[in-house]
Formats: structure tokens, sequence, C-alpha cells
């Protein structure tokens, strides 16, 4: 998957257009649910093997940890695995026998009242994973909700598509955003050719170039909203959050239906670059939407969730689609570019091409030694927006993403032990 | 069965836009065909002689340093095959071996490997070589010594010196338009500026140099010899003429832009460009070397990392206004 702009230092990338053309894909018979393991060493899990779940429960797993995750199927759990995320993130997986779906009762509680407070403990398991507790951490500090009629990768069209074909479940999700206190402005993100759609919404839209990487949050507020978001800093804590349309959409299909949606879009791109939309189940392992599709894969393949520039590669097909999942892609061996140990060359590629104007030819060479704190004092290492127009620039292929990621996660680490000192 | 599978796993992005440094250095390559082919055809033998010595004694000399410090072959990536080829260039036909395969050690061990390799190198390596040699061996650039028994059609000057010691007039036969078409002695691929030209342009083109670099070297020249010229028209040359005397065209596409040594950001890549421009006629003019484009460059290369901070400030720096 080799790009035809060979030579060029600016990457003219537009973002994808959505197809008309949906699959639906059956619930598998085995699903997935995927759980955070907490950070603190000695956890107990209180479920087992055997254990029945049902639709729109929270199933906790671990004991004395409150926080849970609402099943998004019902059945029985047949086993109990861990997955190895990046950066040292690991997940509990509990593979789930399905059957016919049994809403718990927490779904009930939405017919009463689809208010903030009924809502809230869905934050983040419905398709798009919203995250509506910034209204509660921040209380009424939000002013703005920016709305993401784009994807925020190249190849994935699932925003466009809910956007375009969920219109009536947007309105209903923008109409519960208008009704949450504080919230003076909602904005809407589209580019020019879906106008004609966005525009029956009813709400301001602002328009955006659809150029890689103009949807990131940190260029839509210098471009949208006229403020810059401090280095290291939430754009919550400048009282603007951001909703992915799908998102939105769900939220108003809960509102609408009150149920608990449990269908996610995903683009799926295959070997050869084309690219499908389908609709999951939640919790359907990858294999299944491959074996579906027809799609084999092989030894030596990469399996990446999300964008060709800002995904993540996965070791398993056995991993679940998640409520964050927009997109798969299937590379095959020949068309992986690798990295090399090449040193930087100061051809100063990546300087033209970072939209954040990071210098990174000289960050890269602090961050390669380890020091980040020197990367973030004399680089302005938490300037990066995490684009990877960087990396894949770079002539010596150097993996300069991966050494930024790393360097903001190892100064986290640095940061949290430093208050635990306190 | 899906457990015996092993899929290759890497970070983000998972495209790459195809560009390499052996890429870049074919690029730099192709762009000084035109000008080698012209030295070539000139000099004959000899100079292709010159050329291809320095090419392989370059590369060798880095498979010996890699081999010196156990570590996998570097050499595939042709940027040393480039810095020979340009040491070349810049001398003349008639140089002895030992010159070639001393200045390609000096170029490539001296003025790069031991400063950490590619990218590592604070000066030109190729300049690096060339003032070595020239204040160890000062007749090796002597090109009227070096092309005394040359013929070729047109009167062999090599024009800033002859500047240097006699005045503007005593060159006043020699028009702009023969020294474009390489009329004139030098480098074996210095002289030929329109071939100079054309390869420039294609690098700029392919973007293996940076444009700001190499225009503002050209202005900051032409900019600083008019005000000569005008100070005093018979003793000191015209723009057009210090542009394509010496090695200011191979100075301007070829030299000031070597990645490593040069900077990044646009303000300080125009200054740095001016700077050695400027400083090229500086030392032409009054100073007491004939061509001023090795040093002019190298003291550029040393105000590289101070002129590089100047940067536009990133995305989310916020000036914080009490």
């Amino acid at each position: 998957m080799k790009s035809s702009l060979f030579g060029s230092a600016t990457p003219g990338f537009r973002y994808a257009i959505s197809p008309h053309k949906i699959e639906d894909i059956p619930m598998p018979e085995q699903a997935m649910l995927f759980v955070e393991q907490p950070k603190t060493r000695d956890r107990k899990y209180v479920i087992k093997i055997g254990d029945t779940i049902k639709t729109g429960q929270t199933v906790s797993v671990f004991d004395g940890d409150m926080s849970g995750t609402l099943a998004c199927m019902t059945g029985c759990v047949t086993d109990i695995q861990t997955y190895r995320g990046d950066y040292g993130q690991t997940y509990t997986s509990l593979s789930i026998k399905t059957a016919e779906d049994d809403m718990d009762d927490a779904i009930a509680a939405l017919n009463q009242s689809t208010d903030l407070d009924n809502l809230l403990p869905f934050s983040g398991n419905i398709p798009g994973a919203p995250d509506l507790t910034v209204f509660k951490r921040y209380e009424s500090a939000i002013h703005t909700v920016v709305i993401n009629v784009l994807d925020d990768d190249l190849l994935v069209s699932v925003n466009q598509w809910s956007a375009q074909y969920q219109t009536s479940d947007m309105k209903q999700g923008i109409g519960f955003f208008k009704n949450i206190p504080g919230v003076k402005r909602i904005l809407l993100i589209a580019p020019e050719r879906m106008l004609s759609v966005i525009n029956t919404i009813g709400v301001e839209v602002s328009v955006i170039d659809e150029t890689y990487p103009n949807v990131l949050p940190e260029l839509i507020m210098r471009d949208h909203l006229g403020t810059i978001l401090p280095e290291g800093q939430k754009p919550e804590e400048q009282g603007i959050t951001f909703f992915k349309a799908e998102a939105v959409a769900a939220i108003g299909q809960m509102i609408a239906t009150k149920t608990m949606p449990v269908n996610k879009i995903v683009t799926v791109v295959k070997r050869d670059g084309s690219c499908q939309n389908v609709n999951v189940r939640l919790g359907t392992p990858l294999k299944a939407v491959f074996d579906h599709l027809n799609i084999t894969t092989r030894s030596g393949d990469r399996v990446i969730i999300g964008g060709p520039m800002r995904g993540s590669a996965v070791y398993s097909e056995d991993i679940p689609v998640l409520p964050t999942t927009d997109c798969v892609i299937i590379q095959s061996e020949s068309d992986i570019p690798g990295v090399a140990t090449t040193p930087c060359i100061n051809c100063g590629e990546c300087i033209r091409v970072c939209p954040a104007e990071v210098p990174v030819n000289v960050m890269v060479r602090y961050l390669e030694n380890g020091l980040y704190e020197d990367a973030r004092d004399l680089c302005d290492l938490l300037c990066c927006i995490e684009c990877g127009l960087c990396s894949y620039v770079c002539p010596s292929k150097m993996p300069i993403f991966q050494y930024i990621k790393l360097g903001k996660h190892e100064l986290s680490l640095i940061e949290t032990a430093e208050e635990q000192d306190e | 069965m899906s457990k015996a599978k092993k899929f290759v796993v890497s970070h983000a992005p998972f495209w790459h836009n195809g560009d390499s440094i052996k890429i870049r250095s074919y690029h730099t390559m192709i762009a000084a065909i035109p000008a080698l082919l012209f030295g070539i055809s000139i000099y004959g033998v000899p100079a292709a002689r010159v050329i291809a010595l320095s090419i392989a004694s370059a590369m060798m000399w880095e498979l010996g340093m890699n081999y010196m410090l156990g570590q996998k072959s570097t050499m595939d990536n042709l940027s040393s095959a480039v810095i020979g080829m340009l040491f070349g260039m810049l001398l003349p036909a008639t140089a002895p071996w030992w010159i070639v395969v001393v200045g390609t050690f000096l170029a490539v061990i001296v003025g790069r490997e031991i400063f950490g390799g590619i990218g590592g190198n604070p000066f030109n390596p190729v300049l690096t070589a060339v003032a070595i040699i020239m204040l160890s061996w000062p007749d090796m650039y002597d090109y009227y010594g070096a092309l005394v028994n040359y013929n070729p059609g047109f009167p062999m000057i090599y024009p800033l010196e002859t500047i240097k010691f006699q005045g503007f007039e005593a060159v006043s036969d020699i028009s702009i338009i023969d020294m474009l078409l390489g009329k004139q002695a030098g480098g074996i691929g210095a002289t030929c500026g329109i071939g100079l030209i054309l390869g420039g342009a294609y690098l700029i083109y392919t973007k293996v140099i940076r444009w700001e670099i190499s225009i503002s070297f050209i202005v900051g020249l032409m900019i600083t010899a008019h005000l000569f010229y005008v100070s005093d028209p018979t003793k000191y040359a015209c723009p057009g003429f210090h542009l394509l005397a010496g090695y200011s065209l191979i100075g301007a596409f070829f030299l000031a832009t070597d990645d490593a040594s040069s900077p990044v950001n646009f303000i300080p890549m125009l200054l740095y460009g001016a700077g050695a421009g400027f400083l090229t006629v500086l030392i032409r003019n009054i100073g007491a070397y004939v061509d001023g484009v090795v040093f002019a460059i190298l003291l550029m290369n040393l105000a590289n990392p101070l002129i590089d901070r100047l940067r536009t400030k990133p995305l989310g720096k916020v000036i914080e206004n009490a």
C-alpha cells in the first residue's frame, strides 16, 4: 500500500469519501469483551468462567474495582485471557458464547428519563465511545461542543456514514447536548461536499478543508474556533470538547429508541487498498469480520486497528471490535515499509511537513537517547499533535512517531511518580 | 489456528512515501551528470580517472570504517559515493592519484565518520577535505599549473586568479556566455555553468535540496558582488562573473546544501545561504584566497547550529501575559 505521491514533500492527503454500500455482519457465536486492567498489582478476578451476562449489564471483573464495563451482548463467559496493548496497558478479554439478547434493567431505566445522569453509565461503551463524563468532571465549564463529521485518519469513513445516513439520530443527539447546562455553542465540522445533508441538521456548521491532518482537535481549534490549545493541555481545560458524528448519532439513537446501540460501523481496508464499510455487533472478533468478507490472513501480514497514519497494529485477530474501533486494515507482508536504524540525516522533510512546526530533526536526537525531559523543554515535544507525517516522509525511515509517543508516555510516567512522591 | 499466525506489529504510521537516502543519493548523482560529462569531454580520460578513483576510494573508506568499527555496511546508501563524486568534481583533471585517495579519506573519515557517520557531520565533508588540502598542498588547486598542457580550443584561463592579481579588465575578453558554457579553467565538474544550473534545477524539482539555501546563496553573492563592482568596476568583477567563476554554482547547488551541515528552518536557511554568498565575495575580493566558496560555506556551517535556532513558535506555545 504505497502512496502514489512518491517524491512529494507535502503529501496532499485527502480524507476518504464514504461508500454508499454497507454490509451487515451477523452476531458471531463467540464474542469478546475487553476490560482495561487496573494498574494496581494485586488484582483478583471476581468474574469466573460460566457466569452469564446480560446486554447493558455493568460487569465488574476485578475485586474492589468499581468501574467495571458495560456488556454489549448476552451470553456465558467461556474463557478469560490477558491481552497486552500498547505502552504497557493490559486488558482482560472475556470470551463470551452469545445468546439471544436479554436486556439488563439498566436499559429499562432509559424509559424513565434520558438526561445526562442516565446516559453516564453508557459513556464510552456505545459506538464512537463518547466520553460524557467530561460534563461532570469539568462541571459547567464546557461551553463548546465540536462534532466531527470527518474521521481522524485516512481511509476511514465511519463518521461520514453516520452523518450521511443517520441524520435524524444526529439531530436527537445534538438536541441532547443543547440541554446540557453550560453548553452555549455546538459546532459541526464538515467538508463542503456534505453540506447539503449537514445543513438539514440545523446547527452551526464550519467547512473544513479535507486535507490530512486538518481534522485533529488542535488544528480544528486553531482553524475553526480561533483558539490555540496550550501544549500538554486537554481541549476540555479550555471549555471545548470533541465528539465524533458516530457517537452523537449513537446518543440520539439511545434517546429515540430507549435502547443501547450495540452495532457499529467499521471501515475494512483490504489488501488491495479497497475500502468497505460493515455494520458489526460490538464485541465481534476481527476473525469473524474477516471470515465474513472472505479475507484470509497469513503470518507476516499486518493487522491494523485504526487508520494508516495513527492506528495501532495488533498481534491477534481474536480481539474484538470495540466502541473506538473505526477501521481495520490488512496489509500484506510485501506492502509493509518497515523502519531502519539509520540516523537522522537532517534533510528537513519533517520540518516542512509538520503541521505543528515542532523542530522534529533536533527533537528526535534527544528522544533517541532517552532525554525525554530535554525534548520537552527544548524542542516542544508536547506540542506534537500526533499526525504521523514526520515518519511518513522520513528518508532515513526512522520511527519518529514511535519515539514521540514513547517520549510522551515516559514523561507521563515521570509526572505520575512525582505526584505520588508528594 | 489463529494462535499460530504471527502478524507483524509495528508503530504507526503504516505508510511511507518511499523516499530513502539511496534515492536522494541517486538524484544527486543524476543532477551532476551534465556538468560531469562536460568536464570529461573537455579533459578526457584523466578526468574520468579522477572521478572514478574518487568515488571508489570514498566508498572504500566508508567500508573500511564500517569494518573497523564492526558495523553493518552503510555503503549501500551511496552517500559516500556522492561525497567522492563531488570531491572529484572540484579537483583539476591532472590531480595525482594519491591526492584523490588522501582527499577522500579526509572527506569520508575525518569529515564525516568520526562525527558519527551520516547526518552527524558539523561541516560539509567535501569542503573539509578541500580546505585541508588547500592549506597542506596549495599547488593542488593551482589550475594554471595543473592544466598548462591542455588546449581545448578556448583560452585556458582560471578567471578568479587573473582578476585577483590583474584586475577585472584583464579578463574583459571573456564573455559571460563563454563562462556559462564552461569555457574556462577549473575543477572537472565545476566549470560548466549551464550544466550545474540544470543539475540544481533538477535537485530543487525533486526536493533533494532546499531551494531556499541555493537561491539565497546566489542572491547574497550577486548583491555583494554588485556592491563591490559599483565601487570600482576596474578592479572588481561584475556579479554575473562571480556567479559563473570558480566554485560558485557547484557551491550553491551541491555543497552549501549538504543536509547535515545546513539549517532546515526557513529564515535560518535564507540567512545561511545569503551569509555564505556574502562571505564568498568578501574572501574573493579582499581576502587572501583566490576562491572564497570553500571557506565561506565552512564558516557558515560553523554558524549553522546557532542560526538554526531561529524558528517559528510551534502550535500550542502560548505566551503567557501576566
